[in-house]
């Protein structure tokens, strides 16, 4: 079985989990929904399929809010699921460092993966701290492969001070030659937003926070300090 | 992928062109141009299908009154909340009127 194990953290060391971190189940059950779970999400898909963090409020301490995926784009689902309650915890730069597409050989046929081959070296010489995030990370993560002729390649870039307008053209300058579409999304402190959009000079960006979008011009100050200043 | 069109009633051409959002999960991409006096067009492109009710509820707070410019727009959706729709098509639409000013 291709199973990335040498990835996987057990969740008792883990810190916080973050958006775009994909969590393994310990048990199906262990999910808490508004609704009962759809039918495509049952025990043997949960069984292999992680649960993709999001970005939105903690509702209560210790209970992570996730999206389901399954095998189509319609097929999401929201949910909950108590931090203890996870077997294993796979980040997104956890997939970059260990180039953990490489693993999978035939799969080179899909755009995104040889995007992917093509961008991580040039990523990893401008110093990013990047990883992989969408269909991508989630089909290298769990050998589920979820990849189809028009699926973009989704990153982000952790970036905990501000990058100039400048050092974000360079990076978009670098992914102008890929086989398919790549969205970057800087993650702040304060949440994400979209690399393209700041390189393109757009005076105010919007920003993903856990509570909600809004637009701003300044993504790396919290929402108060924003306040303060326009 | 479903195209969606819609018309409105409107008052004079507006001037100029603004773009703003981008393509990418869960954004969008708000084209605005100068439309044909006395209507506003929009055509929607998005990569949800079955949403036309949702589209319209929300495009006629931005357009049914028939006061605003005429304009021809263009919406290229990703998947985008109606949260996020209405916050681009506002930021598009003060950015028009912030450049009519000039």
């Amino acid at each position: 079985m291709r199973q990335s194990r040498a990835l996987r953290m057990p969740s008792a060391t883990l810190q916080r989990a973050r958006p775009h971190d994909l969590l393994f189940l310990g048990a199906a059950q262990a999910l808490l929904s508004d609704d009962p779970l759809p039918p495509w999400a049952d025990r043997h898909w949960l069984d292999r399929a992680p649960a993709v963090v999001r970005r939105a409020p903690t509702v209560l301490p210790g209970v992570v809010p996730v999206g389901l995926r399954g095998r189509t784009r319609s097929e999401r689902f929201a949910a909950w699921i108590h931090e203890r309650e996870v077997a294993t915890l796979v980040t997104p730069e956890s997939l970059s460092r260990a180039r953990t597409w490489q693993q999978y050989r035939d799969w080179s046929d899909a755009a995104p993966i040889r995007a992917l081959e093509m961008l991580a070296p040039r990523l990893d010489r401008l110093g990013c701290d990047w990883g992989v995030t969408g269909s991508v990370g989630f089909s290298i993560a769990s050998s589920i492969r979820l990849l189809s002729a028009d699926s973009d390649l989704d990153l982000l870039i952790r970036q905990e001070h501000s990058m100039t307008r400048s050092e974000a053209r360079a990076i978009v300058q670098l992914s102008s030659d890929l086989p398919c579409r790549c969205d970057i999304q800087i993650e702040t402190p304060q949440g994400a937003f979209s690399l393209l959009e700041w390189a393109r000079n757009s005076p105010r960006v919007l920003l993903k926070t856990e509570n909600g979008p809004r637009l701003c011009t300044s993504p790396w100050a919290s929402a108060d300090e924003e306040g303060a200043s326009s | 992928m479903e195209i969606i069109n819609f018309s409105y009633p409107a008052a004079a051409t507006a001037h100029g062109q603004i773009l703003v959002g981008v393509v990418g999960s869960g954004d969008l991409e708000v084209l605005l141009e100068a439309g044909q006096t006395g209507a506003t067009t929009v055509c929607v492109t998005t990569s949800v299908d079955g949403c036309q009710p949702v589209w319209h509820a929300l495009l006629e707070r931005f357009f049914g009154s028939g006061e605003g410019p005429a304009l021809r727009v263009e919406i290229n959706d990703f998947g985008a909340t109606p949260g996020v729709v209405s916050m681009r098509i506002a930021q598009a639409l003060e950015e028009m009127n912030a450049a009519q000013g000039k």
